[in-house]
């Protein structure tokens, strides 16, 4: 890749980092607030379940998402 | 004999510090001659994937979050797991948004500091060195926190006074980062890092063991959320966490951490792609869990600890565990895991602190007058700069003015106020320019700060809100008024243009 298409490349990383990122806060604001609170697993609350250790691996899935179908291999340097 | 046994691992951990400052200081030697600043300040641009992820969350991850939010925790319960679970994000968000423009652009400019960058960006030496001072006034705050945190847990869990635990922690860390280098602090950061989750899984086995297994566990913390004034299950704690605080909170500890120069300059030091794409998974994962993990561990030991000690805040929740429900060995190598936390953030600080004074400040007034300075002269100043800076900051945690505490209240908003939109806006949009840079800087910093210290809220947000915002307007605002920037600077930043 030359200089610019670097530049071009890293625009849609960055613009896809963002989406994923407004997909995990509207996923732990549905987990959070739009699961019934008397909800209980393991005597621990489903909401709490959801939006932090589902939010958690629902990051995790997304990133790895990410780097395998947006992100590409380029040399830093200018060649 | 207790302290004695407490004490062993730390001092083993220690000196493995000190040894890896002392050996990468000799295997540095060659490239230090030829240009001290790029290895000493920036590693030479050699981390990999898995240097890079870990040094980034334990430089984020400090004594606040191995202690004080764990303490707060246990007050507050699942609520405040909740509030401190946005910070999943703060390991791939600014890798993935400008952690490759800032590597691209940094070979491209040289830049081994984030003020190069800026400096290349926007062409005004009043922008960098007003930068560089609030870089280094909220650097300098935040590392005399962090030694008054690690020296008060130091002390409460090995029986040191608060004097010898800081001077003990404290020479350490200041001497191997002095001698080592930017390398050195990336690489004990690593090891912080899996000392720090080590730390986490002592905890845990702890507060199973001493609370007799997890049913028992929740029964006495239903109980005692029954009893008490605040629902330990409720998301908002009894709206002891509001939800606007809730919400601010995904600015100041999610999105606003893109703005953290601290972990802005680890975008500049790796050594390829694929490093920084390991980074992104890897930091996530274990940033998540350590920020997950930590208060949820503090809302657990609340069925261990039921109260406070009369005179002590929820900061003592952790150092409690630690001395009194774990046996001197278990805990001497649990207390590793927030020193470890504290030593890795104060490295990182004093670092790139020290890069600031030297590189951004002296090194380039001797550019300017053109009096270039040689490299041996070059690495006396900067091993002195930090040796200085690090043995200021511990003698100022040893008895510390009350003014440094103030200040630190705005240190990590006031960084992201300062540094937020600069780098983002820089990188994204063509027509930001110093004169943008400039006011958003004193705008935000100003909105942020005077609402702070005159109590002025929206509603229960965080005044991060005020700081981002008023940057942002101010930056507009600041850039229409000014001219657009340098085409030659434009064709480094945005080629995708022409």
């Amino acid at each position: 890749m030359n200089y610019k298409e670097k530049f071009i490349q890293m625009n849609k990383e960055a613009r896809y980092t963002a989406y994923i990122t407004i997909a995990i806060i509207a996923f732990w604001w549905i987990m959070a607030f739009g699961i019934s609170e008397n909800a209980y697993f393991l005597s621990l609350p489903l909401w709490f379940w959801g939006a932090c250790i589902g939010t958690y691996f629902f990051t995790i899935i997304l990133v790895w998402l990410l780097i395998k179908f947006v992100f590409r291999n380029f040399s830093l340097d200018d060649n | 004999m207790y302290t004695f046994i407490t004490l062993l691992p730390s001092a083993l951990f220690f000196l493995i510090l000190l040894f890896i400052g002392f050996l990468l200081k000799r295997r540095e030697a060659k490239k230090r001659r030829e240009n001290f600043s790029k290895e000493y300040f920036i590693g030479g641009r050699s981390l990999n994937g898995f240097v890079l992820a870990m040094s980034l969350v334990a430089t984020y991850g400090s004594v606040s979050s191995f202690v004080g939010g764990p303490g707060v925790a246990w007050r507050t319960g699942l609520a405040w797991v909740l509030f401190a679970s946005v910070q999943v994000v703060a390991a791939y968000l600014i890798l993935g948004i400008i952690g490759k423009k800032l590597a691209v652009i940094a070979r491209r400019v040289d830049a081994i500091t984030i003020i190069d960058v800026i400096r290349s960006r926007y062409p005004s030496d009043f922008c960098a060195n007003l930068c560089a001072v609030v870089l280094l006034l909220f650097f300098t705050t935040q590392m005399i926190a962090q030694f008054i945190g690690g020296a008060n847990i130091f002390a409460a869990v090995t029986g040191l006074s608060y004097q010898s635990g800081l001077l003990f922690f404290a020479l350490v860390v200041v001497l191997y980062t002095t001698i080592g280098g930017f390398n050195t602090v990336a690489i004990t950061d690593t090891i912080c890092a899996i000392l720090m989750l080590l730390g986490m899984f002592f905890l845990t086995y702890a507060i199973l063991h001493d609370g007799h297994g997890w049913n028992q566990i929740m029964h006495s913390l239903h109980q005692t959320s029954q009893q008490g004034k605040i629902d330990l299950f409720s998301p908002t704690a009894s709206n002891t966490v509001p939800i606007p605080l809730l919400a601010s909170q995904w600015i100041l500890c999610g999105i606003g951490t893109i703005g953290l120069p601290q972990s802005a300059v680890r975008c500049l030091s790796y050594k390829d792609t694929q490093s920084v794409h390991r980074a992104m998974l890897i930091g996530t994962i274990v940033c998540g869990a350590m920020m997950v993990g930590m208060p949820l561990l503090g809302f657990l030991a609340h069925s261990v600890i039921l109260t406070l000690p009369p005179h002590t805040t929820t900061d003592a929740v952790i150092p409690l565990l630690i001395a009194k429900h774990m046996n001197p060995w278990l805990a001497g190598f649990t207390i590793i895991g927030p020193l470890a936390a504290t030593m890795s953030t104060i490295s990182s600080l004093l670092i790139a602190g020290s890069s600031a004074i030297v590189k951004d400040i002296y090194l380039h007034y001797k550019k300017k007058t053109n009096s270039p300075a040689e490299q041996k002269f070059i690495s006396r100043i900067g091993i002195g700069v930090t040796a200085f800076m690090g043995i200021c900051t511990v003698l100022l945690a040893i008895k510390p003015p009350s003014i440094i505490v103030w200040i630190n209240l705005f240190a990590f908003g006031g960084l992201e106020t300062a540094f937020f939109w600069i780098l983002i806006l820089g990188l994204f949009w063509h027509r930001a320019n110093s004169c943008g840079a400039i006011s958003a800087i004193i705008g935000g910093l100003s909105a942020y700060c005077l609402s702070t210290a005159f109590q002025i809220h929206l509603s229960t947000c965080h005044n991060i809100v005020i700081g981002i915002g008023a940057g942002a307007i101010c930056f507009y605002i600041g850039s229409l008024l000014g001219k657009a920037p340098h085409i030659d600077i434009q064709k480094i930043f945005f080629p995708e243009r022409f």
